[in-house]
């Protein structure tokens, strides 16, 4: 070890100690990185490796120049604590991706890639052990070695000595003291009792016979206390109390001390006490490290996720995913394929942990990219299965269901594999599971077929798409939520938004749990179905007056206009003067409650048509604001009008197509 | 979860009794590697008692059928209680694992 550093530079000295011990294992990890990433180039581990080596690089760079330590006035401890999280975030990626590294490499035959892993996993205990040994643990016994005290040769920490004979104590008490320890000394069972139930100690030394209670009582006591049960205990006796010693051992004592007291031996047992409480304390700060890294990893997981649904006026839907303690694998996606086509998954990689998430995103990743070019979904299920399969002797999969619904007809296209039957809540009440094609489970067999098929969405209808977390969330007594249960949500909701339909079944589900803990992740995406305009040559879209509605209009508008092929040069305008108009109506909205755009083909050009429910417009005595407003409309189009038929207001808006 | 394992012959004869949950999936798994290990060519799995089976648990039972179909082997299944059958149905995997309506069906089509 490196020398100790002075209490009055102490965080100065803290971070030269982890470039001087952290350093050079930093390096070594960052070499053998380099060696596996070299290997695995250009194979299935490349991407991998690759995120080894970044994080790698990363650990190194942090090592060498350590981030944000800037409040020397800080409190030490704290900073500590920080910087020993800073440095393992590095390390943990390496671990989680090294592990799948060295599983895949070895079902595969991979026997170098295989070697290199492993030598990255050594080396990666190397820095954890490297860290504990630049950082200060947060025992007492390192913050009275940083405090400057006269240094001991072995740990130091809180002891209790509980002996009924003087002499005994007074030597102990000496002894102990002057290792360096802070010492309590008792002279009986009850007060040693009292004493560890009141304060924090690192060991406990009790003799074998005292007053009131013996030594072995106290030790019954203290390891039937959850709260103490951890704490090391020594007991104290005469040579000829074998039997005894044997019965304290076995009812939880660490060691024992006979007397007379010899001195090495003494240093020695309490050393160990000591050493291995530390080193178990420093185990406990990894767990609670780990346990954090998995946290992130669940927030990363939901990050990847999509946000909004995809802005469609003939579709509205959402989706929801709420993780279980482990990392899960569960996904969902929805996406514009193009202006009318909408594509949307759900998918379970079986496992769980980091390997389930890293290959989710994996497949999720894959899905995109081969959707994205407009493929049936069975021709998709098709590709990924074989990209997933061909080298997956994990034995890893996942059930996906996907689906292309056609936003201008309601037509849903998809392919299930081995997923969940999904859900129809028909605008009337029913529901209906949708067919399955029963085939398999994704990424288990090369060459698999999958097979489309097909339903039909009315206006009004909802499709929901879930996961086991659903069906199989367990009652205290462990009953299955089941399809059955589900189906009563949704026929109880029909009409429902998405939102609410999946709040109503997050609900019934927690509520049927009764408390018990969810065992898996729990997914849903649910869309309803508003139905498109008859015909597609016509646009027809309702809004609430609001002006968040613009946000909805305007990728409608864009979808129509490209699907009529109406040049930018009268789109651009007749768009602008669409959404002033609707701007107009917002603002000024005279008790609108309602707004209808319309648009048509006409023999020279498009009749735009913007209607709302309000009190009637006076143009004449249309000032201010208002005026502005519509004079701008004007001077965007070729040709407006206004009327009034007693119920609503339209303005009608024509631009001429050369 | 309780798992009970004989032999006969070349044919290894599992009951499995309870829930194969994530958290026993990989001690499960553990168990079956060790039948493969053993030199077992076929694998019968006695299913009436199992109440529930994680994807997990499929998992363990895809990587052994995948194991055993190198030597032409398979897992038989029988005794499938009707939400376990929907599981295999639903997920594909009638089309690897066969199943029969009898423990005498299985160990004449295993052997």
């Amino acid at each position: 070890m490196s020398p100790l550093p002075p209490a009055d530079a102490p965080l100065a000295a803290i971070l030269d100690r982890v470039a001087a011990v952290v350093g050079p294992r930093a390096r070594d990890l960052h070499r053998l990185a380099e060696a596996l990433a070299a290997g695995a180039d250009g194979g299935t581990l490349a991407a991998e490796t690759s995120c080894i080596l970044a994080a790698a690089e990363q650990m190194a760079a942090m090592v060498a120049a350590p981030p944000g330590m800037e409040e020397p006035g800080g409190d030490l401890d704290a900073l500590c604590a920080r910087l020993r999280h800073d440095l393992r975030g590095p390390l943990v990626a390496v671990k989680g991706y090294g592990e799948l590294v060295l599983e895949v490499a070895d079902g595969d035959g991979l026997a170098a890639v295989a070697d290199d892993a492993r030598h990255v996993l050594d080396a990666v205990s190397e820095v954890l052990v490297a860290i504990e040994q630049a950082l200060p643990a947060r025992s007492r016994a390192l913050a009275a070695e940083l405090a400057g005290d006269s240094a001991p040769a072995g740990p130091v920490g809180r002891i209790l000595v509980a002996d009924d004979s003087d002499r005994n104590r007074e030597v102990l008490v000496q002894y102990l003291t002057r290792e360096g320890h802070e010492v309590v000394a008792v002279s009986d069972g009850l007060t040693a009792l009292e004493a560890v139930q009141e304060q924090r100690f690192d060991l406990a030394l009790l003799d074998m016979i005292m007053p009131g209670l013996n030594g072995d009582e106290v030790l019954k006591g203290i390891k039937a206390d959850p709260a103490l049960h951890a704490l090391p205990v020594i007991m104290i006796s005469a040579l000829d109390e074998t039997d005894s010693i044997v019965r304290c051992i076995e009812a939880g004592a660490e060691d024992y001390l006979p007397k007379p007291f010899n001195r090495v031996l003494l240093r020695a047992r309490i050393g160990a006490c000591l050493e291995k409480r530390r080193l178990r304390e420093v185990e406990l700060s990894y767990l609670a490290a780990v346990e954090k890294e998995l946290t992130i990893a669940r927030e990363v997981q939901a990050s990847i996720l999509p946000r909004r649904f995809p802005p469609h006026p003939a579709v509205e839907g959402g989706g929801l995913m709420v993780p279980a303690r482990d990392v899960g694998g569960d996904f969902y996606d929805f996406f514009l394929i193009d202006d009318d086509r909408i594509g949307v998954a759900v998918g379970d990689v079986s496992g769980k942990g980091v390997p389930a998430a890293v290959y989710m995103a994996m497949v999720r990743t894959l899905l995109r990219a081969t959707a994205l070019f407009g493929l049936s979904p069975a021709k998709c299920l098709q590709r990924l299965n074989d990209q997933l399969s061909a080298d997956n002797d994990r034995g890893m999969f996942v059930s996906l269901f996907y689906g292309i619904l056609d936003c201008a007809t309601g037509a849903f296209t998809y392919a299930n594999g081995g997923h969940n039957r999904p859900a129809v809540a028909r605008a009337g009440g029913g529901v209906e599971w949708v067919r399955g094609t029963d085939d398999l489970l994704v990424g288990v067999i090369y060459g698999s077929a999958y097979h489309d098929a097909a339903l039909t969405l009315a206006p009004g209808d909802s499709l929901l798409l879930y996961t086991d977390g659903v069906v199989e969330a367990a009652d205290p007594a462990d009953e299955e939520f089941g399809r059955p249960r589900l189906a009563e949500v949704l026929a109880a909701h029909a009409g429902a938004g998405p939102e609410d339909l999946l709040a109503a079944v997050l609900a019934a589900v927690r509520r049927f749990e009764a408390g018990q803990p969810p065992s898996d992740d729990l997914t849903c995406v649910a869309l309803r179905f508003r139905g498109g305009p008859a015909d597609s040559a016509r646009f027809e879209m309702g809004l609430t007056p609001d002006l968040v509605e613009i946000a909805r209009l305007i990728p409608a508008l864009d979808a129509y206009f490209r699907r009529m092929e109406v040049p930018a040069a009268a789109a651009y305008p007749l768009t602008m003067a669409i959404e002033e108009a609707v701007a107009t109506v917002v603002r000024h909205g005279r008790g609108a409650r309602s707004l209808t755009i319309r648009i048509e083909r006409t023999g020279d050009g498009l009749a735009a048509e913007v209607e709302d429910d309000g009190q009637p417009l006076d143009p004449a005595a249309a000032d201010g604001d208002l005026g502005v407003g519509l004079q701008f409309v004007m001077t965007l189009v070729d040709r407006a009008s206004y009327d009034h038929d007693g119920t609503f207001n339209r303005l009608r808006l024509m631009k001429a197509l050369a | 979860m309780k798992v009970e394992i004989t032999r006969h012959g070349a044919i290894a004869a599992m009951t499995i009794d309870g829930r194969l949950s994530s958290a026993v999936a990989d001690a499960f798994e553990d168990r079956l590697r060790g039948v493969l290990d053993d030199g077992a060519a076929q694998v019968v799995i006695d299913m009436s008692a199992l109440t529930f089976i994680s994807s997990s648990g499929l998992r363990a039972l895809i990587v052994a059928a995948k194991r055993l179909s190198e030597g032409g082997g398979r897992i038989h299944l029988f005794g499938l209680g009707a939400p376990i059958r929907e599981v295999f149905e639903v997920s594909g995997l009638l089309r690897i694992f066969p199943v029969h309506a009898t423990r005498d069906e299985a160990m004449g089509a295993a052997d």
